[in-house]
């Protein structure tokens, strides 16, 4: 299917009358959607009829043209412009909510698709040290957003422990002098985890993610141990550990664990298996999340990377497993990339995700800060940089301030870039509403950050993403699996209550 | 698009017209493909005269598809102007929202009062001296990069 977009040829079309819209062409029907982020999907001649201005007000789809704003003459300003603001909130948020520190660049794990950039578990040099720990939340917390979120990375970051114990405490400590909300979260392999430290994280409420690729000989194909041995038992052992005593414990849902898989040449045929293991460790949700070709993962893109057509294959095929799964009472897992854009289409909601969202999440969504305190504008960014390229650095703890870095030329730049109402093919993409572009993929694939969609592997990927949902929104089926989905969904889980306050984690501690 | 191709040389020469192309969008197209060839442009005639030198040997083949790249992204960038310049007014409000929203205000917030108290000073200062404390006592023995040891940080400021 073309991703480019045109009217079909020969159809006389009648401009007066006609809302804003873009549309796409499935063939036997077309998506309408426009900026306010309403849409519809009409038969082949009934756009036709819409576009040369034919539908009477008689008829019924006369009515619900108007209501979703592609009438000119009877566009509802206030509803259209509440739906607009519901879903494109995060553009009036003041400052970044997640910050991604990076305690240490050591791991012991040496993956195939890295793309954090990490070093030998010898290299303490690349730990943070206590002053830049201190300086980093210090700088966290002079940035203006309400809410904060710490996100803890690496490199594995239990090797850098007491300084993730320090920033936990610290930062708690300066929320509640502050009143401030704060949310922590681990990233890590799991392979250091002990009995002390998960005390510990779940007494503070830091929220625990870990990667799982899959069955254990392709988990440890991707995710090789330096010196050999097998990780994955180690993340399967963990993660039902944790999901026992979350789900024994209903206080401590805010830290069910969550796994992230990453998909590579080697999980192409595995989907199923895949989503199997996910389901049998009683996890809710999978998230088929394709390579980066970014880090260690370009140089080995000739190994384990893949086509975009192959990834959207690879997605429809595993997602229409999952929704078999539901649709026979088989499992209950939904699949998160659905998660995020049903959020937006179907709820009209902003998941707070950065990745899909214009202006891009970089610096006025998320920073990173890597471990000697310069900051950059998102992980992808410090990752270029680990490759010699220090384009994406805005600043530095403890020197530079919140103005600063919003101010500097690179993070103008990533606002400017990522807007698509400056895009060719974006400005008039049918998903514009629901969509972004991502600076630093294109500046690494395409080595410019405003990048060149109609060869973008990224747009290739979302519109893929996209049609397979829209595609799978007009089956009855698939559309209650999805509204059922929503229902449950966690996407907003960090801005719902069920995050414990300030004082019930003191208390439990 | 006509092209002169000079293998031996790595140079490939094409024209485009001037009132299709601007410079900006050349010299744009130009950096995003530095590292892959130098870009050389002169005007003749109405026309962008451009000549690649490829950075790296390529067959004659490789530099048809190099200045076919190229073009490309010339369209990328113009098209980019073309798009922005119909768009501009919502474009430039969207972009002006955002920035100014995550500004926050002029003025960087003062420490809460909180942070003033003795008993928050004081609350950091023991955990700082805890966790320099857990450092020297369970953590290796941080390296400069180098590979030599250097001691760990006791002091914080």
């Amino acid at each position: 299917m073309s991703r480019l977009t045109s009217l079909p040829a020969g159809l006389k079309a009648d401009p007066k009358g006609l809302g804003p819209f873009n549309f796409r062409d499935f063939g036997a029907w077309v998506l309408l959607t426009n900026d306010w982020g309403r849409w519809l999907m009409l038969d082949k001649p009934d756009f036709e009829r819409f576009l040369s201005g034919r539908v009477p007000e008689s008829d019924p789809l006369h009515a619900e043209l108007a209501s979703r704003g592609f009438l000119s003459g009877r566009l509802d300003f206030p509803d259209l412009a509440a739906s607009y603001l519901k879903q494109t909130g995060f553009r009036h948020i003041p400052g970044p909510s997640l910050h991604m520190m990076v305690v240490t660049l050591r791991c012991n794990q040496k993956c195939q698709y890295c793309h954090s950039s990490v070093v030998d578990p010898s290299r303490t040099d690349t730990d943070m040290d206590l002053e830049t720990a201190k300086k980093t939340v210090d700088f966290i917390f002079s940035t203006p957003n309400p809410s904060i979120c710490i996100e803890f990375q690496g490199g594995e970051p239990l090797l850098n422990w007491p300084v993730v114990k320090f920033v936990v405490k610290y930062a708690r400590a300066k929320a509640k002098a502050a009143n401030r909300r704060l949310i922590l979260a681990l990233v890590n392999n799991f392979t250091l985890m002990t009995d002390d430290k998960l005390a510990f994280l779940e007494e503070n409420a830091v929220s625990i993610c870990t990667s799982l690729d899959g069955p254990a000989d392709l988990h440890n194909k991707n995710r090789p141990f330096l010196g050999g041995g097998e990780a994955q038992p180690k993340v399967v052992s963990w993660l039902s550990k944790i999901m026992d005593r979350a789900k024994a414990d209903p206080s401590k849902r805010h830290y069910l664990p969550s796994a992230l898989m990453t998909t590579t040449r080697f999980s192409l045929p595995r989907g199923r298996e895949i989503v199997d293991l996910y389901a049998s460790l009683g996890m809710d949700q999978i998230f088929l999340r394709p390579l980066s070709p970014i880090g260690y993962a370009k140089r080995v893109w000739h190994e384990i990377g893949y086509d975009a057509a192959d990834f959207v294959r690879f997605y429809e095929d595993t997602l229409d497993y999952i929704l078999e799964l539901n649709a026979t009472g088989k499992g209950t897992i939904m699949e998160r990339n659905a998660l995020i854009l049903l959020t937006k289409i179907v709820k009209g909601e902003d998941p707070g995700f950065m990745d899909l969202r214009w202006p891009a999440g970089a610096v006025l969504g998320c920073l990173a800060y890597n471990y000697d305190g310069r900051i950059f504008v998102s992980d992808e960014g410090r990752m270029v940089d680990h490759q010699g390229d220090p384009l994406f650095q805005v600043g530095v703890v403890g020197r530079d301030s919140w103005h600063e870095v919003l101010d500097h030329p690179t993070a103008r730049a990533c606002a400017a870039a990522s807007n698509l109402e400056t895009q060719p093919m974006c400005g008039q993409c049918a998903y514009k509403p629901w969509c972004g572009a991502e600076p630093v993929f294109h500046y690494e694939m395409q080595r410019s950050v405003a990048g060149q969609m109609p060869t973008s592997p990224w747009c290739f990927t979302h519109m893929g993403i996209f049609d397979a949902l829209m595609k799978r929104l007009r089956d009855p089926q698939a559309r209650r699996i999805f509204d059922a989905w929503l229902v449950r969904d966690q996407c907003k889980w960090q801005e719902n209550d069920i995050i414990p306050s300030d004082d019930a984690v003191e208390a439990a501690s | 698009m006509k092209l002169d191709i000079d293998a031996k040389a790595r140079e490939v020469s094409f024209s485009v017209p001037t009132k299709v192309y601007s410079e900006d969008a050349l010299r744009i197209a130009a950096a995003v493909f530095e590292n892959r060839c130098e870009a050389s442009a002169g005007l003749a005639k109405g026309r962008h005269e451009l000549t690649l030198k490829a950075r790296k040997a390529l067959d004659a083949k490789g530099l048809e598809a190099l200045a076919g790249e190229f073009a490309n992204e010339l369209l990328n960038q113009e098209y980019r102007f073309v798009v922005a310049r119909f768009n501009r007014k919502v474009a430039d409000l969207i972009a002006a929202q955002t920035l100014l929203a995550a500004r926050g205000g002029e003025n960087p917030p003062a420490a809460p009062e909180g942070e003033k108290s003795p008993a928050f000073q004081a609350e950091v200062k023991k955990l700082l001296a805890e966790t320099a404390d857990e450092i020297r006592r369970t953590m290796p023995k941080r390296i400069a990069p180098q590979g030599s040891p250097i001691p760990p940080e006791t002091s914080v400021g």
